[in-house]
């Protein structure tokens, strides 16, 4: 019998999803047809030089970078006047052609053929080198094309690796113009390669839209040209940012190659263009493999602060190393980590970093950085490298070394400088803040004084008396506002009035009160404090109460309604206020929601035990729960015993979770972390959005991070197993769950937990935009995730939010429920 | 007070008569209701207060409870056919700057769509 997994074509190319296959790998052939020849012609143009000129010529050859920027500058005017795809073509003609004729002339030695071949060579490498790039961001967002750099990039160092063997073998057997020719017809196979990537890319938006962008900006271009792609950078904080790196990076560069290429022409013995292939193939080898097996995995671990200071960490050790010992193999180390790092994780970072600018700018930006200011960087590497030859130093090569450990330093500080730029940008993208739906309330509306004016209107028709006590609770507010003053004194046939109707048809004596109020508001506050106060007050309104209570329920609800509204304005030292208590147990809902308001109001602590009873009342427990906030943080721990308590019933206990959430002080949130271990289903949910609340309150409040993210631990398990059980119900392989409405309340627990263990508006950010579902508002939601949210917590996160097939989440989800250990911070 | 439950373009609609009062409410108050359309994935919710005559601090507590719960999950919630005597209220009390209110339900509807 047959076992095993079932064979697949095509197989599976790593991170590359269904639908992306087929632009994946033609861009990885095109990168490998350009890099192929490339490595072919670079062999051949180090060992030319070092043969006809000698490396002490080395910075002449680097000073004809500023050529190259002028033949660049010269591209981009031509870009601004064909597409992207015509130009690459063109390009390629020119390179073919005159590849020929170098084909030709290298049967002949000189010293200015060698110059002139390599000045070709270099802009022939650049020029192709920032189209391709710019093909890609053309038809990849930010998010594909960091998922799929690792394979596309491996295209470009398989080219390399193939161009600098076939030169290790053959250079020393066969002229080097054959050799060249095999080079050129290898770039004239590039065309055909373009033409396909213009024929279809993967799922999601359509290549339509995405080909209309990149006519619309070519078109842009065509009327603008090199000056405005020098604009952009000069006017943009974070361009200047780049162009600084892209200069620095280029110095270092420089130096690393002088450094080297002094150290082998003074060590190597043999046939250079061959010892050059073999030289390239090996730093090449080692680069695709710390490409596929390295870059992606640094990429996704560390984030762009870490991979932004790899390159130069490394190059500095190696630097300094040569610097004290001149020899062979810290010479080879030195380039190889130059140049794999370059293609590998630099190439992927500096990708990464273009990726939050806007398409317009940034085809623009990467013309001047890219084409321009990285060529110049050599010419003035050039200069510095004549300059540090003048020093008085005993040694070149230590002199070069000493600028070079400076120019690093500079470089890792603008390198750091550029990964906080990032994350704020990416920010940026992110659509508008997401605030609580309470915090939204709390900031707009007066929640009080709008359910005020409700009953104002409403008792008006059941009571003078309530109508009385309202007016007079808005006054000792102040928010008897000129809008309700006029509305309740317009007169009939004024348009708000007809409009109220009903409303005020209990006619002129209470308008005739509240226009007396207008005028004696505070006279009449203090009148009505005093009369309260008055003993004999108290004693006649004792009697009143000891009947009208005693009548209970037989007698309208209307004048306990009064009563209790009453009490609530009294001080809270009167012994009126006692009667509070037989109010709050009375049979008449609206009695006891007036007097839970009073209870809130004197805020004593007999009557806590009454108001707790009501928190399980469905029409009484949000009145109950607005009474508690008042008493605040004094309550705490009897709203923890009752949360914890299983014999008290659900609705209370979830009442007492949002209460402890309101109060959100760090008594209350350490409750509320406790017993999110022994609390399940809609008390869970509420203990959650509690400690959110309180966390979105933004005091300074301490979250114990171990205990969020194993809280957290468990929160994916649960949404694992229900997603699981859900996905069962749904159509197989069509209909998955995370791309219904459905999802966004599963995950929103996860949400809240991440945003007690990390920048809550940050996480929130994230959640919202994944929320509106679009391609790019997603990518770069999960872009701003994955620069502060551990490994361990991206890889459980990342299966729910990331754009997978329903058998391919469930796979990743099931792995993940099978595999899922302890959560890192 | 009577709720019924419609649904267009993936909109759920509440069609309410009567007041909403904590005296006068049926069988699951209005904030119950939109959580368990929320619970479904439904996100859009429109109440349509054509028939409402007039609402108590109860009422205020619930919409401005549902608005919340909906917000919450990232949905809208909005009003329609609201009363001018209610608007009026809504106005003086500020509950206009977050509640959004339209006169038609289908300009209610066509704003849900754009969004």
């Amino acid at each position: 019998m047959r076992t095993g997994r079932p064979f697949r074509w095509p197989p599976r190319l790593p991170g590359v999803k269904r639908g992306e296959e087929t632009p994946a790998v033609l861009l990885f052939l095109l990168f490998f047809l350009i890099t192929a020849p490339f490595s072919i012609f670079k062999s051949i143009r180090d060992a030319s030089f070092l043969t006809e000129l000698g490396s002490e010529n080395l910075p002449l050859a680097y000073a004809t970078a500023f050529f190259v920027g002028l033949a660049v500058a010269l591209q981009a005017k031509l870009q601004a006047r064909v597409s992207r795809r015509a130009l690459l073509s063109g390009s390629m003609m020119f390179f073919s052609l005159t590849g020929a004729i170098f084909a030709l002339l290298l049967q002949m030695s000189g010293k200015w053929l060698a110059l002139a071949y390599w000045v070709w060579a270099n802009i022939l490498i650049v020029s192709l080198m920032t189209q391709y790039w710019m093909l890609v961001n053309d038809i990849f967002n930010p998010r594909e094309a960091k998922r799929l750099i690792g394979f596309i990039g491996s295209g470009g160092i398989l080219g390399g690796i193939a161009g600098g063997l076939l030169t290790g073998f053959l250079a020393e057997s066969f002229p080097l113009g054959i050799l060249f020719l095999g080079g050129v017809l290898l770039l004239a196979a590039i065309p055909v390669i373009l033409r396909l990537t213009g024929r279809g890319r993967p799922g999601g938006e359509p290549r339509d839209s995405r080909a209309a962008e990149t006519e619309n900006r070519d078109a842009s271009l065509r009327q603008e040209g090199f000056k405005s792609c020098f604009d952009i950078v000069r006017r943009n904080d974070y361009l200047r940012l780049l162009a600084g790196i892209v200069l620095l990076t280029g110095l270092i560069s420089t130096f690393v190659d002088w450094q080297s290429k002094a150290v082998i022409e003074m060590t190597v013995r043999g046939h250079l263009a061959s010892f050059f292939g073999w030289f390239n193939a090996g730093l090449l080898i080692f680069s695709f493999f710390l490409q596929i097996l390295g870059t992606s995995r640094i990429v996704d671990r560390y984030g762009i602060r870490s991979l932004l200071l790899f390159y130069p960490a490394v190059i500095l050790i190696f630097t300094l190393g040569l610097s004290a010992w001149p020899v062979l193999v810290l010479a080879v180390a030195l380039k190889g980590g130059d140049k794999s790092l370059s293609y590998s994780i630099n190439q992927s970072a500096r990708e990464l970093l273009y990726f939050p600018v806007p398409p317009e700018q940034r085809v623009r930006a990467k013309v001047f950085i890219d084409m321009f200011l990285n060529r110049f960087s050599r010419t003035a590497g050039a200069i510095l490298l004549l300059a540090a030859f003048a020093l008085p130093w005993p040694s070149p090569l230590q002199a070069v070394g000493i600028l070079s450990v400076l120019t690093l330093a500079a470089w890792i500080a603008l390198n750091l400088k550029a990964a906080s730029a990032y994350v704020r940008i990416v920010k940026d993208k992110l659509r508008g803040r997401w605030d609580r739906g309470d915090r939204v309330v709390e900031a707009e509306v007066d929640v009080g004084f709008a359910k005020t004016v409700f009953d104002l209107i409403e008792t008006r028709r059941r009571s003078p008396v309530l109508f009385s006590l309202h007016l007079y609770d808005l006054m000792r507010k102040k928010k008897l506002t000129p809008d309700i003053r006029a509305m309740l004194l317009s007169e009939p046939g004024d348009p708000r009035f007809t409009a109220l109707g009903a409303l005020f048809e209990a006619g002129a004596e209470a308008a005739a009160s509240a226009a007396g109020l207008e005028a004696e508001d505070a006279a009449l506050e203090q009148f009505v404090r005093e009369v309260m106060g008055l003993e004999v007050y108290g004693q006649v309104m004792e009697e009143y109460l000891a009947r009208a209570l005693e009548r209970g329920g037989a007698d309208d609800p209307v004048t306990r309604m009064e009563i209790a509204k009453a009490l609530g304005l009294m001080p809270p030292r009167s012994p009126l206020v006692r009667r509070l208590e037989e109010l709050l147990e009375d049979e008449s809902e609206d009695v006891v929601r007036y007097a839970l308001e009073s209870a809130g109001r004197l805020g004593l602590r007999e009557h806590v035990p009454a108001v707790v009873r009501r928190l399980g009342h469905p029409r009484l427990q949000d009145a109950a729960e607005e009474a508690l906030m008042q008493y605040g943080p004094r309550i705490t721990g009897g709203l923890l015993d009752i949360l914890l308590d299983s014999s008290e019933p659900p609705a209370a206990r979830r009442k007492a979770a949002s209460i402890l959430g309101g109060i959100g002080d760090q008594d209350a949130v350490d409750g509320l972390l406790f017993s999110l271990g022994a609390v399940s289903g809609k008390i869970r949910d509420e203990v959650l959005d509690a400690l959110d609340r309180a966390r979105s309150a933004g005091g300074v409040i301490r979250f114990d991070r171990n205990l969020v993210l194993a809280h957290l631990a468990e929160e994916f398990k649960r949404v694992y197993k229900i997603f699981i059980a859900e996905a069962r119900t749904r159509k197989e392989g069509k209909d998955d769950p995370m791309r219904k409405g459905w999802a966004s309340g599963l995950v929103l627990g996860v949400f809240k937990i991440l945003g007690l263990a990390y920048p809550r508006e940050d996480v929130f950010k994230a959640y919202k935009n994944w929320l509106s579902g679009t391609r790019e508002s997603v990518a770069y939601a999960l872009e701003l995730l994955d620069n502060f949210l551990s490994k361990s917590v991206r890889d459980r996160l990342f299966p729910l939010l990331e754009d997978h097939s329903l058998k391919d989440r469930l796979r990743l989800i099931r792995s993940r429920l099978k595999n899922g250990g302890e959560l890192r911070p | 007070m009577d709720i019924k439950k419609r649904e267009k373009d993936d909109i759920t609609i509440f069609d309410i008569q009567g007041e909403i009062r904590r005296t006068d409410i049926a069988e699951s108050t209005l904030h119950e209701l939109v959580k368990d359309q929320l619970d479904l994935g439904k996100k859009h919710i429109l109440l349509n207060f054509d028939k409402v005559e007039f609402i108590d601090s109860f009422g205020v507590g619930e919409i401005l409870a549902s608005y919340i719960s909906t917000h919450n999950l990232g949905g809208q919630l909005k009003i329609a056919r609201i009363s001018k005597k209610l608007f009026l209220v809504f106005q003086i009390t500020m509950l206009t700057k977050v509640l959004e209110i339209f006169d038609e339900e289908e300009s209610a509807l066509q704003s849900f769509l754009k969004e």
